[in-house]
């Protein structure tokens, strides 16, 4: 059965400026949605509202028509992957999938260079293979629907057309919410595409939109 | 479900034992130093817990200070906890209560080895 995930009458400001003003955004399982928007337009401030982590001075975020207060109370509907990394150092690999939830046959399977290294605490990975790691968690843990806050950012290529086909293989049991400035990864991953410009959001449905609106020269 | 809320609570502590547990340590130590030192002294003695309220002001303002640091420094693992259903003000008031009960419990263990009591007349 098809789940959904709304967000709207968002109403976000910092002291005098406004951040979001008029957002509508609908997510549904099965899908890729996609979220463009120039530095400091509220990319991330959005998914935290919709996480329930941020406080926004008015917002709905609505689970299949019901308003949910903060949906990071049940792990099963959403999770979120922020843009710094949010793992503690001490956690063991090994320990971090399985409270997750999450097979290490199958992450070594998606990327067999950890075969070695299962046991070691999660400080001694690089930041670009920590963030790796992050984004294949969230993206594979039982959840309905995952955000993620620039996935592709910091990790090489082909590390992200690999991840690019674990997010295709998950999209078929659940919804998944993508920001990054890679608009090219992004486009091709995504199914349903908004911007955010002045506070609003503007579907998009033909990529010549994003120059219409300014966000590409 | 609630193994894994306790679980997720103590991989949070863990996170800060070492502070807080030297800080315990400490106490006890200070503690019982104290209380012998009266006892030899001939002097009035009531009991360990006696002398143990400036040491609760000292573990309670680390305490606050360890808060500070990860409000400022980890905000970013919050959402490693937030993922797994436990909310920053739950986890952080879960974690010094336990860190409460083991800063009593090792008063009370160190008073039974050392046969001195908590509180006497």
């Amino acid at each position: 059965m098809m789940s959904r995930l709304e967000v709207d009458s968002v109403n976000l400001e910092f002291g005098e400026k406004r951040v979001l003003s008029d957002i509508y955004m609908r997510f549904e399982t099965g899908k890729v949605s996609g979220i463009l928007g120039r530095n400091g337009c509220g990319k991330s401030c959005l998914l935290r509202i919709i996480f329930g982590t941020l406080q926004a001075r008015y917002s709905n975020v609505r689970f299949n028509g019901k308003a949910v207060l903060r949906p990071f109370r049940n792990p099963k509907m959403l999770r979120y992957m922020p843009q710094d990394s949010f793992i503690p150092k001490y956690l063991r690999l090994k320990n971090i999938l399985e409270l997750y939830s999450c097979s290490l046959a199958e992450l070594l399977n998606d990327f067999p260079e950890y075969a070695r290294e299962p046991n070691m605490p999660f400080g001694y990975y690089s930041f670009g293979q920590k963030r790796l790691i992050e984004t294949w968690i969230i993206l594979k843990s039982p959840s309905e629907f995952v955000m993620l806050d620039e996935p592709f950012s910091y990790i090489m290529p082909v590390h992200v057309e690999k991840l690019k086909g674990v997010i295709k293989n998950e999209k078929s049991g659940k919804g998944i919410i993508i920001t990054d400035h890679l608009y090219r990864d992004l486009l091709d991953v995504s199914d349903d595409l908004y911007l955010i410009a002045d506070g609003a959001s503007l579907p998009i449905r033909d990529p010549v939109d994003l120059k219409r609106y300014g966000y590409l020269a | 479900m609630f193994i894994r809320y306790l679980r997720t609570i103590l991989i949070f502590y863990r996170g800060l034992w070492v502070p807080s547990g030297l800080v315990t340590l400490f106490s006890c130590l200070a503690i019982f130093y104290i209380s012998i030192n009266q006892i030899r002294d001939h002097k009035e003695f009531y009991g360990v817990l006696m002398f143990t309220a400036p040491f609760f002001w000292i573990k309670t303002f680390t305490n606050l200070l360890m808060l500070l640091y990860l409000i400022k420094f980890k905000a970013h693992e919050m959402y490693f906890y937030a993922n797994l259903g436990v909310r920053k003000r739950e986890l952080m008031m879960t974690a010094f209560l336990i860190d409460y009960l083991l800063f009593f419990s090792a008063l009370f263990l160190v008073s039974l080895c050392l046969k001195l009591p908590l509180i006497s007349r």
